[in-house]
């Protein structure tokens, strides 16, 4: 199975050092809006700041702590960022706004599939209690096997189209017969 | 009646019992088959099978979840040797000598060296679990809640650090596991957090669907993206037995491999990946004819194989005793344990012995199955290597979405399940390490609710942990264990800034994956 590297530009550019800019400031971003929020939250909780537990410390305080060590580790994701764009800067010959954009870009399109991917699973729980469990799962199931089949750079003839449509089947079928017969759940 | 007395009665039963051993039977040879299949780890084929065995009685789960563990753990050596892939983590440097070995012609004595060798190495492991685990069980009832608040945070301390380069990255995830964990009624006061009025989240996040999440979803969207890629697979197996004398000479390698992997294993949220690489430099450098191994040394598929199986022992040693997730792979056990009702831990060999002697019958009995099924199905299993990937991931997207979703028979576990999925996807693709995601779900419990007890006997004073002289070391090492590697990593930078060493390089690429160096 192919490895998947993470967003890597390869080129002239300071390659490494642009991806972990990327990475490190979107990651600083989402640790620092997470730690923002449930600080607020629990701030603006009344159960939590209004009622004294006794000699608990209560229910925010581990959480408090963990917040406030999320947005501490937020901040030194960010300063770790900011040296990094400002190592891509020292190096010079590259042209930093691009070089992030042209990393954006290849990242939005790998991601394009797996986006699809996901997309395409929410159609499938939607379907799910319309149309029933094992013509939802068919359906699923055949039309990823057919583009990922064709994806792999094979032509999709007559027979690897029935093969596809069999394993759709078998996938669907077994996994409706293994989880209602064997395990008990009543499926979607 | 001890563990021990239990034992016995367990195996009598079980061996009676033609349900038990199918259950055991169909998980090995599932186990192996989704071990042999690359890109689908040990972690993953637990946390996609876990499901199913939540309409059983604990001791039918855990015979049915061993098979699975053991068997996908050898199986991973399958597709290492037939294919130059490794099936999972674990069986990275399985193919540095089994391929070429293979390529000789000599494809089925590769996979005999592997099969006994995994035998030797899981049968050593499942000798020191029996030996070890209730010794250690008997210190651990001996703690108290600072004590388990220092356990919990060396279980993170050290996770973080078997992620080599990423311990800042996975301290944080770690943190982000921890503040998951607390999302709905806190158990102590029966007040509700974080669940920003959400009917669902005041429940909480159950851990089977998010690790499902995580270590298959995202596992199925990675691929998706990089397309899928066929593989080459050798098909001719004649003879699985290596010949006697070859064989004899290879027995030093499988017991050091074994104890090396029993000792990464014991060390909580140490993986096998770490173990292998290590054992197979260390066969490399003890060899009289290092030049041979990456050629199709037997010693060099012996030592790491016996490595990997021999974790599965070590691995459960934290795990059952302590309730301190051994690796990634005995993290979603926890996670299915949980489910039966039953949280490992001290109390466990106190309150459940028979549950306990369960679990040694289990992983005896899988042993047993992937030793036969190994030298007989060696075969069988390289066909099973040619199921096209699309289906394979079709499939295994079917199972997470039942899988999730009869954690509860809810809708909601499954969007839970798709949430982690992209998450752990996102992450990895930006180089987080996603385990540490796991273990602060399962740890944020234990080391919430001792933190607090400890401060209510305390009154609120802090200074408690140091005073303690358990839980002052227990928070001293989680120190040192934390920063060690930052040190190392550092000191390593300055005397060659260019060089990277090859181990960390090997793993590495797992971290990457999302997998992060478990099994």
């Amino acid at each position: 199975m192919a490895r998947t590297a993470p967003v890597k530009l390869v080129g002239r550019s300071g390659d490494r050092l642009v991806d972990l800019w990327l990475a490190d400031f979107v990651a600083a971003v989402l640790v620092l809006a997470v730690a923002a929020v449930g600080l607020a939250w629990l701030r603006g909780n009344e159960t939590l700041t209004a009622y004294d537990f006794g000699t608990d410390p209560g229910p925010a305080l581990f959480p408090r702590l963990l917040l406030q060590a999320l947005g501490l580790g937020g901040l030194v994701l960010l300063a770790r960022a900011l040296w990094g764009l400002a190592a891509i800067r020292r190096r010079g010959g590259v042209r930093t706004d691009r070089a992030a954009g042209a990393g954006w870009r290849r990242a939005a399109w790998g991601a394009l599939w797996p986006a699809v991917f996901l997309l395409s699973l929410a159609a499938y729980l939607a379907a799910l209690p319309r149309l029933g469990f094992v013509p939802a799962t068919t359906a699923f199931a055949l039309a990823w096997i057919l583009v990922l089949t064709r994806r792999q750079d094979r032509r999709l003839g007559l027979r690897a189209v029935a093969a596809a449509i069999v394993a759709a089947l078998a996938i669907s079928l077994l996994t409706a017969a293994v989880f209602e017969g064997f395990v008990q759940v009543p499926l979607p | 009646m001890t563990v021990l007395e239990h034992t016995g009665a367990v195996l009598l039963q079980v061996l009676a019992d033609p349900r038990a051993l199918g259950l055991s039977l169909v998980g090995t040879v599932v186990g192996i088959v989704f071990g042999a299949l690359p890109g689908i780890s040990s972690t993953m084929s637990l946390a996609v099978l876990a499901p199913l065995t939540f309409g059983l009685d604990a001791t039918q789960a855990m015979l049915f979840l061993m098979g699975v563990f053991n068997g996908s753990v050898y199986g991973g050596s399958i597709s290492a040797i037939l294919v130059n892939i490794p099936g999972t983590p674990g069986a990275i440097v399985t193919q540095l000598d089994g391929h070429p070995l293979a390529r000789r012609g000599r494809a089925g004595e590769a996979l005999g060296y592997a099969t006994l060798a995994s035998a030797f190495g899981a049968l050593f492991g499942l000798v020191v679990f029996i030996t070890v685990a209730p010794l250690l069980a008997s210190v651990g009832l001996k703690f108290q809640s600072p004590e388990f608040t220092g356990l919990a945070l060396l279980g993170l301390a050290s996770l973080s650090a078997a992620m080599p380069g990423e311990t800042f990255r996975g301290i944080l995830a770690g943190l982000v596991g921890l503040l998951l964990a607390t999302i709905g009624l806190d158990p102590l006061t029966n007040v509700l957090r974080f669940d920003f009025g959400s009917r669902h989240l005041a429940g909480g996040i159950a851990i089977i669907p998010a690790a499902i999440g995580l270590f298959g979803l995202a596992e199925v969207l990675a691929n998706v993206g990089a397309g899928a890629a066929r593989w080459e697979v050798i098909r001719t197996i004649r003879r699985v037995l290596p010949p006697w004398r070859e064989l004899r000479e290879t027995l030093p390698a499988a017991v050091r491999g074994s104890l090396i992997g029993i000792v990464v294993g014991i060390i909580p949220a140490a993986g096998s990946a770490i173990g292998v690489v290590f054992s197979w430099i260390q066969e490399r450098r003890l060899s009289r004819h290092p030049e041979r191994f990456g050629t199709g040394e037997p010693r060099g598929i012996v030592a790491p194989e016996a490595c990997n199986n021999a974790c599965i022992g070590g691995d459960l040693i934290p795990t059952m005793s302590l309730g301190i997730p051994g690796d990634s792979i005995t993290a979603v056990l926890m996670g299915a344990l949980l489910v039966q009702g039953l949280r490992p831990g001290p109390l466990l060999f106190r309150d459940h012995p028979a549950f306990v002697a369960s679990v040694y019958v289990a992983l005896a009995v899988a042993i047993v199955f992937t030793t036969v099924l190994g030298l007989l199905g060696a075969r069988i299993f390289a066909r099973a290597l040619t199921i096209p990937k699309p289906v394979l991931l079709a499939g295994i997207a079917v199972l997470c979405v039942v899988g999730a979703y009869a954690v509860n028979n809810s809708l909601f576990d499954v969007g839970v399940m798709v949430v982690f999925g992209a998450l752990g996807y996102a992450m990895a693709r930006g180089g987080w390490p996603t385990v540490p995601l796991v273990f602060g779900l399962i740890l944020g419990p234990m080391l919430e609710e001792n933190l607090r007890r400890t401060l209510v006997v305390a009154g609120g004073d802090w200074l408690i942990y140091l005073r303690r002289p358990i839980s002052l070391s227990l928070l001293l090492l989680s120190l040192v264990v934390a920063l060690y590697p930052q040190y190392l990593e550092r000191r390593q930078r300055r005397r060659a800034p260019d060089a990277e060493a090859p181990a960390s390089e090997v793993v590495g690429q797992w971290t990457v994956r999302g997998e992060g160096p478990g099994g």
